[in-house]
């Protein structure tokens, strides 16, 4: 067992890198099809797969067919040798530049999402992320820069998520209001009433701030990684969020050692 | 590495304004509307959607013709509207197809519009 699992500090980079790798593999491929989900309607399930539709190539980068087919089973590949831990740190990086050919064979085609899914899987090609949880242990290199990293990486999604949202109308309820007018969040559009979207956007951006900076301070850790599965959880529920969810609850893995290890190493309490 | 992935890639991505690689994901309240016209008469973009089907370009195209929220295809429209022109030029077989795409950034402000006219190919 020790000849997969590898070694114990690095066990949340492993778990992270598996999760993401498994959750590249569902978003990219058809093999959610049976369960109909809605990034998945309309296609054939191999995300970008030549189609024969007009496309707009960013920066006039355009792909004969062939070659598409071929990066997206390379993407594949990769991404299933990320999530297995086989020759990660190739499986990372080939599935995350193919995976970026891929997405700029159509502008139209780039969703944040899709940019977190392949930036991440370069990144756990670049980190020690295959020094556990994998098919094929390799030695860590550098584990405490590694982990460093990617946490640092999963909290500035959280922040420039914030900040992007001061910078917008967050705050004013304009921005629920269009969201909730185009339909995005109709389990609960008859609850949004003007007030309510202003409280509600305050929330929000206050709750990301308070967990980007959570989850880098070891003593508020558990709270903001427990904060942070509960609002992509509510986000899944009422809104249309692809595969952002479950991408950061993978990533957020990242952080389970500390939880684990600051429970383990507290001392004591010594009544009197 | 850092330094790059947690502050370059989103900082340079505010400059250009779009915030593409900045996490904005739900941020934004960008609206946008397209008008087409090929040889003086009107397109609807629905129609170079259903021409463009399958995939995100007809995804993006299809209603355009009203004012839709979705501020990261806002962008990417304007960025491509000489693109999306050349499709129309396609569609219609036009001379002279020109692309106006109106939009604005925040609900309250006053809405911009940029103008492209292309020569079709025949």
């Amino acid at each position: 067992m020790r000849s997969v699992t590898g070694d114990p500090e690095l066990r949340p980079l492993g778990l992270a890198r598996a999760a993401f790798g498994l959750v590249l593999v569902l978003r990219t491929t058809p093999v959610l099809a049976p369960f109909d989900p809605t990034f998945l309607r309309g296609t054939n399930g191999w995300l970008g797969w030549p189609d024969g539709g007009w496309h707009v190539p960013v920066h006039g980068l355009a792909l004969p067919p062939t070659v598409i087919a071929l990066l997206v089973m390379l993407r594949t590949l990769g991404a299933l040798g990320l999530a297995l831990g086989f020759h990660t740190r190739i499986a990372g990086l080939v599935a995350g530049v193919a995976g970026y050919l891929v997405l700029a064979q159509d502008a139209f085609g780039y969703f944040h999402h899709l940019h977190m899914l392949y930036l991440g899987a370069i990144l756990f090609a670049l980190v020690d992320a295959d020094a556990a949880i994998a098919l094929r242990l390799r030695p860590a290199l550098s584990p405490v820069s590694s982990l460093r990293l990617m946490r640092a990486f999963v909290a500035s999604i959280y922040v420039w998520a914030a900040i992007g949202k001061l910078a917008s109308e967050w705050g004013t309820g304009a921005a629920l209001a269009a969201f909730r007018d185009s339909g995005a969040l109709d389990p609960i559009a008859g609850l949004l009433s003007a007030n309510r979207c202003a409280a509600i956007e305050i929330a929000i951006v206050a709750i990301e701030l308070a967990i980007g900076a959570g989850l880098l301070w070891t003593r508020t850790r558990r709270i903001a990684l427990i904060s942070a599965l509960a609002m992509h959880a509510t986000f899944e529920v009422i809104a249309r969020v692809d595969s952002i969810g479950w991408q950061m609850a993978a990533l957020l893995l990242v952080f389970t050692r500390s939880v684990s290890a600051d429970s383990v190493r507290r001392p004591p309490t010594i009544r009197r | 590495m850092g330094v790059v992935v947690v502050l370059l890639l989103p900082l340079v991505s505010w400059l250009d304004g779009s915030g593409q690689l900045a996490w904005t994901m739900f941020a934004r309240t960008g609206q946008y509307r397209l008008e087409l016209v090929g040889d003086s008469a009107p397109i609807n973009p629905t129609e170079i959607a259903a021409a463009a089907t399958p995939g995100p370009t007809s995804q993006a195209l299809a209603g355009a013709d009203h004012f839709k929220h979705h501020d990261v295809a806002r962008a990417t429209r304007r960025r491509h509207l000489a693109d999306v022109v050349r499709l129309a030029c396609k569609l219609r077989h036009a001379k002279v197809v020109t692309g106006r795409l109106e939009e604005r950034v925040r609900s309250y402000e006053t809405i911009r519009a940029s103008e492209v006219t292309v020569q079709c190919d025949r």
